[in-house]
């Protein structure tokens, strides 16, 4: 269930734009970061919101990168593998995240906790390789800081 | 000469709102609002000679003009923050350390366009980027700056963030437009341009972060002055530089137009990291042709870059060294290309996974000779989609072929890339 | 009016024409997957290539997207412009599942009769097909994803033309899917229209699959039974059991389309229990021999009670031609009483509604789209036509005023597909210029239209009718 607080911000979002649905997006991470993920239910409450179907929702939550319309860990990895990480040796920071948290791309570790995704061009190229946690993002990485950064995110999270 | 992009910024923090006014932020648009006429500031960013600094490259005073004068309803301003070509990051730089100049040059657009109400479109993960111009925004409504009856006069500009949820496609102009709709991303077919008919059918002009953020020097310096900071005598400006790679400092660097490549690797840069030797490079993000090293004397501006067949681009310069497999760096540009096409058009949404499967072949030791036939005939094809993805996607191709296919040939008379274990 | 050269031929087309509709007009196809004449230019398939030899274009452009200009000189079969056009076909049958045999599509496949004529047969790509789940679309609809070519059609016609929101496009790059939130029944009454625009075997008949292959159809011109809108049709029938009705196109009534009723509702034709020999007290005979034995028994009914006291019953369901042989019997049978309503204020309002039509009030499907203010008297449209519903949206879309005249507004507009204002009586349409549409019309002398249904009495049908003649009359002003 959505909570009224955040119906009532939600709908004031919707009411401010200057059509409904150019608040889609907004109202999608929303509702995204309450669920964790874009549920079924919360593409019927964006559905509501912004007076349209539950298919044209869909339509748009399926082409975004960074929108989930499936179950995810409690904090989503990001690894970005476009060129300049690619030249910084992404593939080894990939390499060690599925052998840490024992998934492949696109699987959420056993405890639930982080789910491991590639991602595009990050625009921390200068700081390549880079990942983001949750939307917060860490660069210059090596496996040892990776594992730092793992310890650290998990720490926050309980 | 002080260039006018990052002379306010500070080493560990971003700008304050009072430190920008004391180094004359604002002043452009109080000049253009008490002395001058929108006529004047759009004919001073015509006579500065600024180009679109997003890839393009298109005059931006030109681009402003073709807005008709006479369409009743409301016209648009796009700030395109969707930064998303590989191995660019110049914007993100930019507004981390600055908001200000971007705030005070999109009002200055918006003045010169008769534009009431502005939008920021930001990628998804430049949430730093979108809190600082938000808190921008914010000061400079505060100070009289923004919003309703600007600096006293009787013109009102509102500007708006528009968070993005990540796809690189977002960044074309026209699939923006959709995008900040609320309808899906795919391009729309021109014409009718924006500036006809664009957000909300209304006039739209979209321009990039860094365009924009040179309008104020423009204004409060001139078009002369402008034009003056580039090291040759046709280009105009200064521009950001990021690079990213085997260099050994990989960073964001305003730099005169007109600086050569070898000028900014060997300079700012640092040089080659751990005295690797340079093989290659794409000088102005992942859409654009390998240059060489025979490039690099070619002074950095849109129509050097273009006469040695590739692009200045967006600036995101990506340095390759010897030793690094440029057959499995086209692979992986492709890979990007290829994922982020939108799927509306048939060359992009099935041609680049057919080139991505031919490379990821060659590169594993499976190519064919006939494969380099199919790879040009894609290299020429693909120009006709719908919208300038794909094309994009074909330069780097198009640039190992035409200086790289004895290294491609190689991987398929060895039968594997002569580049790993050997 | 430009004037153009296509493929050495001189071709003449009204000003807005496109390339590919110019060089239709002198018998040249130009092959095409997403371009339709219905729907709105998408440009997505960049199969209808051409090049541009002189002229103020030149080069290789899409033909869907350019619209003819004086001076161009085009050719529709330059290398260049058919290598593209192989290349697109290749780049489509990458991921097509070649299972021709079993689809109901084969034969009357677009993609099979394009893949031909743009010269691809060998394959090149030696990567794995995507694959997809398909969807359940209802008890019409056999969805079957993995053919699909992506021209971005059904989409369009789905919620573009015909206004539905519970099908459409997801995901993008490789993988755009075009199906529903959840598998569920398409909602749309136009939804089996889908059948007809799809190019391929994306979606096809379910209540006609697996039965024959179109060549085995017998065709025949027909027009629709179920409503008196009369749209065009053409029933495929084999073995004497009608398998499909597909829409058959008439620019002036249905366009392209046909509604779901008009297409799937045809269980009726094919029910064993329907009577299929003339019988006389449940004994079959022939049919000379039963309309013998009718003659006789009318003749001995007039015999005994008179003329007077026989009454043909007819029904406003019937077909023409029925009705038209009822009437014939009724003047032979002077006297006899015609019925073709059970309430005589139905069969007034009827009867005066057709005294009232004339050629110059009498609008057709085509005039309806284009007309500036559209007043639609207490009906439901969806179930008395649903194809004017969609006429109506054409014109809503292009800016038409649309008003609603009904007793409860909520109940009949909550499912049509446009935007309409719901007033009390037909006195509340500003049709003298009092509104915005009564000011539009008069500027852009187009006329204006009422609709009814059959259920008005007569003094309310010649208040409509003066209504849409004061409309018309303002409509022919300065």
């Amino acid at each position: 269930m959505m909570p009224e607080a955040l119906r009532t911000s939600l709908q004031a979002r919707v009411a401010a734009a200057v059509t409904p649905r150019e608040a889609a997006v907004d109202v999608m991470k929303e509702l995204q970061a309450h669920y964790g993920w874009l549920t079924d239910e919360a593409v019927g409450e964006a559905a509501r919101l912004l007076g349209l179907s539950e298919l044209q929702v869909e339509e748009l939550a399926t082409f975004y990168e960074m929108i989930y319309r499936r179950p995810v860990g409690k904090k989503v990895i990001h690894v970005c593998d476009s060129i300049s990480c690619w030249c910084a040796c992404c593939e080894e920071i990939m390499r060690h995240l599925k052998e840490r948290l024992g998934v492949e791309p696109g699987g959420t570790s056993a405890d639930g906790m982080f789910t491991l995704l590639p991602c595009c061009c990050m625009g921390m190229c200068g700081d390549s390789p880079a990942m983001s946690v949750n939307g917060t993002p860490y660069g210059k990485l090596t496996p040892e800081l990776v594992d730092e950064i793992l310890a650290r995110e998990r720490a926050l999270a309980s | 000469m002080e260039l006018p992009l990052f002379k306010h910024n500070r080493p560990d923090r971003p700008v304050t709102f009072a430190q920008y006014r004391q180094e004359g932020g604002f002043k452009a648009l109080e000049k253009a609002i008490s002395g001058m006429s929108p006529t004047e500031v759009q004919q001073a960013v015509i006579d500065s000679g600024l180009r679109g600094r997003g890839g393009a490259g298109f005059p931006t005073g030109r681009k402003w003009s073709f807005v008709p004068r006479d369409l009743p309803g409301p016209r648009w301003l796009i700030c395109n923050c969707d930064e998303m070509e590989p191995g660019t990051y110049k914007d993100r730089v930019l507004l981390e350390h600055n908001p200000y100049s971007l705030i005070e040059g999109m009002t200055l657009a918006c003045y010169a366009l008769g534009v009431r109400h502005a939008f920021i479109f930001i990628r998804k993960g430049y949430e730093k980027a979108a809190a600082n111009l938000g808190r921008g925004i914010a000061e400079a409504k505060e100070a009289g700056l923004l919003g309703e009856r600007i600096a006293g006069s009787d013109v009102s500009i509102d500007i708006d963030l528009h968070l993005s949820a990540g796809r690189y496609i977002c960044g074309e102009e026209t699939a923006l437009i959709n995008a900040l709709e609320g309808k899906r991303p795919n391009p729309r077919s021109k014409p009718p341009f924006p500036a006809v008919k664009g957000l909300w059918d209304g006039p739209t002009v979209v321009n990039n972060v860094e365009t924009l953020a040179n309008i104020p020097a423009i204004v409060a310096h001139g078009p002369g002055w402008f034009k003056s900071l580039a090291l040759n005598p046709e280009g105009a400006g200064s521009k950001l530089f990021c690079v990213s790679g085997a260099v050994t400092n990989r960073a964001c660097f305003e730099l005169p137009i007109g600086t050569t490549l070898g000028a900014i690797i060997d300079g700012p840069c640092g040089g080659m990291r751990e005295g690797k030797k340079f093989k290659a490079c794409i000088p102005g993000g992942a859409s654009t042709q390998f240059l060489t090293a025979e490039h690099l004397n070619v002074p950095m501006d849109f129509d050097t870059v273009a006469k040695v067949g590739s692009r200045l681009g967006s600036g995101g310069v990506i340095v390759f060294e010897e030793g690094r497999c440029l057959v499995a760096a086209t692979l992986n540009l492709i890979d990007f290309f290829a994922r982020e096409s939108c799927g509306w058009c048939t060359p992009c949404r099935e041609g680049l996974p057919f080139v991505k499967e031919i490379l990821a072949r060659i590169e594993a030791g499976g190519g064919e000779e006939r494969d380099l036939g199919i790879l040009r005939e894609h290299v020429k094809y693909l120009s006709y989609s719908f919208c300038a993805l794909a094309p994009g996607a074909m330069a780097p191709l198009e640039g190992l072929l035409t200086h790289f296919e004895d290294e491609v040939r190689e991987h398929i008379s060895k039968r594997r890339c002569p580049f790993k274990g050997q | 009016m430009p004037k153009l050269i296509i493929d050495d031929i001189a071709v003449e087309v009204p000003a807005g024409t496109n390339v590919l509709e110019a060089a239709r007009s002198v018998g040249i196809t130009i092959p095409h997957f997403c371009y339709h004449p219905a729907l709105a230019i998408a440009g997505a398939c960049r199969l209808c290539a051409v090049k541009l030899l002189d002229g103020p274009v030149k080069g290789i452009q899409m033909s869907c997207s350019l619209p003819a200009q004086d001076g161009m000189v085009v050719s529709t079969t330059d290398p260049e412009a058919l290598q593209l056009r192989s290349m697109v076909i290749e780049w489509l049958m990458i991921n097509h599942p070649h299972d021709c045999p079993v689809c109901d599509e084969g034969g009357e496949c677009l993609l099979q009769d394009f893949t031909i004529a743009g010269g691809h047969g060998r394959r090149r790509y030696q990567g794995k097909k995507r694959t997809f789940l398909n969807q359940y679309l209802g008890e019409g609809i056999q969805h079957e994803m993995n053919r699909c070519i992506e021209c971005y059609r059904c989409v369009r016609f789905y919620q573009d033309y015909a206004g539905g929101t519970d099908f459409g496009v997801t995901g993008s790059a490789g993988r755009v899917y075009f199906g529903r939130f959840a598998d569920g029944a398409l909602e749309s009454p136009f939804s089996g229209n889908l059948v007809d625009i799809c190019p391929t075997g994306v979606f096809t008949d379910k209540t006609g699959r697996f039965r024959a292959r179109y060549w085995d159809y017998e065709f025949a011109p027909s027009i629709c039974p179920h409503c008196s809108v009369g749209c065009n049709t053409s029933p495929q029938n084999f073995q004497r059991e009608l398998i499909k009705v597909v829409a058959r196109r008439n620019d002036q009534v249905n366009g392209w389309f046909i509604c779901d009723r008009g297409r799937f509702d045809k269980g009726y034709v094919n029910d064993g229990r329907r009577p299929r020999q003339p019988m006389i007290d449940g004994v079959a005979c022939g049919y000379e021999e039963a309309l013998d034995a009718l003659a006789g028994r009318i003749s001995d009914f007039i015999g005994m009670n008179g003329t007077g006291s026989l009454a043909l019953v007819g029904s406003a369901r019937l077909s023409l031609e029925g009705a038209i042989l009822l009437g014939e019997l009724a003047r032979y049978l002077d006297g006899a009483q015609l019925c073709y309503f059970a309430d005589s204020s139905l069969s007034g309002g009827s009867l005066a509604a057709v005294q009232l039509l004339n050629e110059q009030n009498a609008a057709s499907l085509s005039d309806l789209e284009g007309a500036d203010c559209i007043a639609l008297l207490d009906l439901d449209l969806m179930q008395e036509g649903p194809m004017l519903a969609l006429a109506v949206r054409k014109a809503a879309l292009a800016g038409a005023q649309v008003y609603l005249v009904a007793a409860e507004p909520g109940a009949a507009q909550k499912d049509l597909p446009f935007r309409c204002t719901a007033v009390g009586s037909l006195d509340e349409v500003p049709l003298e210029g009092g509104g915005q549409g009564g000011r539009r019309l008069r500027r852009r002398r187009k006329g204006a239209r009422t609709a009814g249904p059959p259920g008005l009495d007569r003094s309310e049908v010649g208040h409509a009718a003066a209504g849409g003649e004061r409309l018309r009359r303002g409509a022919a002003g300065p």
